[in-house]
């Protein structure tokens, strides 16, 4: 025999219970009251006829009151028969957790989903239950979602959650989810234990569960019977946006941008035929085939577009239908800005007969001719002239070789990066790397990427037939950072023939990014880092020709031009994922203003700002399904977030039952297709629940020691009084006409 | 008499009650109650066959003349009597349980009925005893005995032990002439010696009546929980669950009772068990009331 509930916690109880009456029997025999008496002598007889009689009633009556409170204690206990062959009589008593997959793989299916089958099966499942069982429903997705939690079975409440219950637009996470059934099943008070994983088998999820998952598995197994059920599913054709994202273009009106999304094929046949549309704004702009992919490859399709005005667009792309819609699109968005004003400021003093030290740069980022570039306002100042300049007349702020940083110059530009904006530094000879390091990389202002710790210059093995061979390369790329992949969609031959001698030595902070590395030693050539609002980038080499020919190379305007989007615009920033928190922030903006969230499926509604550590002010957005959230402080122009699936999920093939028996490493805990799951159910339930005999019988006791408490006591009623003295008038009158 | 034991509204209530006695007494005055020697009164008794030595003037010649047997007539003769009231002093007559002691009770009973028998020109004397006599006012028929009386029951000290039955003796040998009896008292003492005490009264030919006096808590023992009883006399302490030995208690009570009223009975002597929660005139209505019953179907 087992119990359910903690013995050391009911078996405490019930010692104090049955403590009760022996201190309430103890207490009452203290607490007498006292009375002069005279018919001492009726009352001695009294006794000895009654005392004996008067013990044993008292010793039954309080060995009765602590066995009732013994038997309901036990019973708290929740005893249970390991067998079903005692005569005690019991209860086959059994809670379930039915946990039903509700990711979006779900949804897979041209003529009957495979959620509906789970829900089938889900509802043959509870038939199995007894009216009053606790049972708990739970639907699995990135997190679970509990729709009934230990509630006493009851058909039509549980039938009419779950034909109510729909997919998730999240992809499977069977750690946590795993782990959350687990503590169900141990929540469940019921002596048999029974956990149903309705699911179609997903081969990535169940291929390759990880240790936590199995580990929440045996603890589910050590307290209940594990039923996994898969659910028939109709193949695994389907297409999917894996990936869809701002790849290049200047995010300035009449810039030409160019978007990318990678459509996978993760079904066993060829796929052909499918289009697919790019909506800017919720109008549909461009359309294209995607043409013929094969079994599990993907494809790249480039969209190019344009924007005319300012402003955050929000950008879609849609695959035409198949049998899993709900991975067909993704969007993002990107922040269109009207005007980018520049500051280049340089350390050369006057002008020599050689090019300026910012020539190259200004060059790359005005690009003549281009209509991109009238949005461009790039100013050229001395670094002797920046105590002069307003900052926050400027977005982008470029340090070329600029000797020394000032303390007042280093916390004005810790001001204006923190603000959000863009700072770039380019190394060079004059760098006082002493003052870089105190003013810029401390703990009051702690702006560059990572401590500056000299020069390093190549050296070569001297055999070098000319200058350029005598430099160092742009390495292998590594960094998904929009400025690497820009590096990377370079070739490699032509990436080469940027040489670098020289560099500035950095040991790059932790909360740094190394973008670009060189060849050989791996030295950083490209750093980033995130300061409050705003980015700083740090090139080790020069924006000249002093330590190589990288501002000559077709890689540097590409770099300069896509850094200053990347400053202003972040395109990408403001994509999540569904179930990640976002968050819009706002600047000059009060913490009480006025805001108004728009959510896809859902009215506009008014939502109230938080406040950073900083000061800063944002909006937080909690992102339940897929789409585009807008958040519109009054006044002011919007600000857009784009929230897709996991696109994960979107590989829907399954694995066959006796896969899923030996991914689990437990073959016998799934139920196959065209097994008799109520046959299955039935022979695994063994064993009953005594708790309620016992209650009964701890009501059987109490009425009994209530009847013969009754019946001990009944003597005193005040009929009986009555009686005697009645009695003795009568024979005193009758005495007295007898002596007459 | 404005002594504290003779409420007026009991007094008003009792007044046109007389006080009868159901047996001959002897008495010196001539006066309603019958004396056992017969001639004096013109009542006519009984007939009784002639024997030598009765006077001749006595015999009924007109029913000699029927029978022709000689046959003497007997006459009651009427006179007054005299009255001891016993009063039980022991400690145990102390016990109260609600407004009044059995103690107090007693001595209103006693009070009130020296008044009936005063007024009526009859001979009332009072016994304060416990162990022993402790007091005793000698009866008299005038009303200045009511106030000796009252002031010897406002002297009563209660003390342990109860002997009723020597008490009883000792009475029996001072009434000298036969009278009445009236005992105040709860009889919580040995039964066996008081009942013989209430035989050598009868005996001595007195008119014994016992007012068996108990407090409502011990005719129906209501005490619920546990409770520590300690003795009035002496008699040590017990601790019990009233409640749960009731039935036998009640039952001892009962058996007590009867044994006294059947040894009363027998010996010729009136019982009246009283209640303290009862008031005393309806006490002593009923009391009064059964007496002259008894005396007119003689």
């Amino acid at each position: 025999m087992s119990t359910v509930n903690s013995f050391a916690l009911w078996g405490t109880l019930a010692g104090i219970g049955v403590a009760v009456p022996i201190i309430i029997h103890l207490l009452h025999q203290r607490h007498r009251r006292r009375t002069d008496w005279a018919a001492m002598e009726l009352l001695r007889k009294a006794l000895v006829i009654r005392s004996g009689q008067v013990k044993l009633e008292d010793l039954l009556i309080l060995l009765l009151r602590c066995l009732v409170l013994a038997l309901a204690a036990f019973a708290m206990l929740r005893p249970f028969l390991d067998s079903d062959s005692s005569i005690i009589p019991g209860e086959k008593k059994a809670g379930m957790v039915v946990a039903i997959d509700a990711s979006y793989s779900m949804s897979h299916g041209k003529h009957a989903q495979r959620f509906d089958r789970a829900k089938e099966k889900a509802l043959q499942i509870l038939k199995n239950a007894n009216v009053g069982d606790p049972t708990t429903v739970v639907l699995l997705g990135q997190k679970p979602r509990i729709l009934l939690r230990g509630v006493g079975y009851e058909e039509t409440r549980f039938n009419e959650v779950i034909n109510g219950a729909s997919t998730l637009p999240e992809a499977m996470n069977l750690d946590r989810c795993l782990d959350e059934v687990a503590e169900l099943v141990a929540e469940l008070k019921a002596p048999l234990k029974e956990c149903y994983l309705v699911t179609d088998g997903q081969a990535v999820d169940w291929e390759n569960l990880s240790q936590d998952a199995r580990a929440s598995l045996d603890s589910v197994d050590g307290e209940a019977t594990i039923f996994v059920a898969p659910i028939a599913d109709e193949g695994s054709e389907n297409l999917s946006v894996m990936n869809f994202q701002y790849a290049s273009g200047s995010l300035v009106p009449s810039g030409t941008i160019r978007f990318e999304a990678e459509v996978r094929n993760h079904g066993a046949q060829i796929q052909d035929g499918t289009t697919a549309v790019l909506q800017v704004d919720g109008q549909d702009v461009s359309r294209q085939s995607v043409g013929p992919i094969r079994a599990g490859e993907s494809k790249v399709v480039a969209f190019y577009t344009s924007f005319d005005g300012g402003g955050d667009a929000k950008v879609r792309v849609e695959l035409s239908a198949d049998s899993l819609n709900q991975d067909n699109a993704r969007q993002t968005v990107v922040h269109v800005r009207d005007r980018i004003r520049v500051l280049c400021a340089h350390g050369e003093g006057p002008s020599g007969s050689k090019p300026s030290e910012i020539f190259y740069l200004v060059r790359a980022l005005e690009l003549k001719k281009s209509q991109e570039s009238t949005s461009l306002d790039v100013v050229r100042a001395d670094w002797q002239d920046l105590d002069t300049e307003d900052f926050n007349d400027y977005d982008v702020i470029l340090l070329a070789n600029v000797p020394t940083i000032g303390v007042d110059l280093a916390q004005r530009l810790d001001r204006f990066v923190r603000k959000g904006g863009g700072l770039g530094i380019y190394g060079g000879d004059k760098l006082d790397l002493d003052s870089y390091n105190a003013q810029l990389y401390g703990e009051e202002v702690s702006l560059l990427p990572g401590e500056l710790r000299g020069m390093a210059e190549f050296e070569g093995s001297g055999l070098e037939e000319n200058q350029d061979e005598a430099s160092w390369t742009i390495g292998p790329i590594q960094s998904d950072h929009v400025l690497a992949k820009l590096a990377a969609s370079i070739p490699e031959e032509g990436r080469n023939a940027a040489k670098i001698r020289k560099v500035l030595q950095v040991k790059p902070d932790a909360s740094a990014d190394t973008l670009l590395t060189l060849s050989r030693k791996g030295l950083p050539l490209l750093l980033e880092k995130r300061v409050g609002a705003g980015t700083v980038l740090l090139v080790t080499t020069t924006a000249d020709r002093d330590w190589g020919n990288l501002c000559v190379h077709p890689f540097f305007p590409m770099m300069a031009q896509q850094s200053i989007t990347h400053f202003t615009s972040r395109p990408g920033e403001r994509t999540y994922t569904v179930g990640v928190p976002g968050e819009v922030s706002f600047t000059g903006l009060q913490a009480d203003a006025s805001v108004t969230l728009a959510e896809p499926e859902s009215d506009p509604r008014g939502v109230s700002l938080s406040v950073r550590d900083d000061g800063g002010v944002f909006c937080s957005v909690d992102t339940e399904v897929p789409g585009f959230y807008e958040v519109q402080p009054e006044g002011q122009s919007s600000s857009a977030l784009a929230v897709n699936i996991l696109p994960s999920e979107a590989d829907v093939k399954v694995l066959p039952s006796d896969a899923l028996g030996s991914a689990l490493g437990k073959p016998e805990w799934v139920v196959p297709l065209d097994a008799n799951l109520e046959q299955l159910i039935k022979q695994s339930r063994e064993g009953l629940d005594i708790s309620r005999t016992l209650l009964i019988l701890a009501l059987v006791v109490f009425l009994l020691q209530g009847f013969l408490a009754r019946l001990f006591t009944s003597r005193m009623s005040g009929d009986d009084a009555t009686d005697v003295t009645e009695s003795l008038r009568k024979q005193t009158l009758a005495a007295a006409r007898r002596t007459t | 008499m404005q002594a504290k034991y003779l409420k007026p509204e009991t007094l008003t209530k009792l007044g046109p009650l007389d006080v009868v006695a159901r047996q001959v007494v002897e008495g010196i005055r001539i006066g309603m109650h019958r004396s056992p020697v017969r001639g004096i009164s013109t009542e006519f008794s009984a007939y009784r066959q002639y024997v030598a030595g009765d006077e001749i003037r006595h015999v009924d010649w007109k029913l000699y003349a029927r029978t022709e047997r000689p046959y003497v007539k007997l006459f009651d003769a009427e006179t007054n009597f005299i009255a001891n009231l016993l009063l039980d002093a022991s400690s145990s007559m102390t016990f109260q349980s609600g407004g009044i002691s059995k103690l107090e009770y007693a001595k209103f009973m006693a009070a009130t009925l020296a008044y009936l028998i005063v007024d009526q020109r009859d001979s009332a004397g009072v016994g304060i005893f416990d162990g022993e006599l402790r007091n005793y006012v000698e009866p008299k028929s005038t009303l200045g005995i009511l106030a000796d009386i009252s002031r010897e029951l406002e002297k009563v000290d209660p003390r342990p032990r109860t002997d009723i039955a020597s008490l009883l003796h000792e009475f029996a040998g001072r009434m000298k002439r036969r009278g009445m009896v009236f005992l105040f008292s709860d009889l919580l003492d040995n039964t066996d010696d008081f009942l013989k005490g209430i035989g050598h009264l009868r005996f001595r030919g007195h008119n014994v009546t016992v007012f068996h006096i108990l407090d409502p808590h011990e005719i129906e023992f209501p005490l619920n929980g546990v409770w520590r009883f300690e003795g009035l006399e002496n008699d040590g302490e017990i601790v019990t669950q009233p409640a749960r030995v009731r039935a036998a208690y009640l039952k001892e009570l009962e058996a007590f009772i009867t044994d006294v009223r059947r040894a009363c009975v027998k010996n010729g002597a009136d019982y009246v068990l009283v209640n303290t929660n009862d008031p005393i005139e309806s006490i002593l209505s009923n009391y009064l009331l059964q007496r002259t019953m008894a005396a007119k179907t003689r």
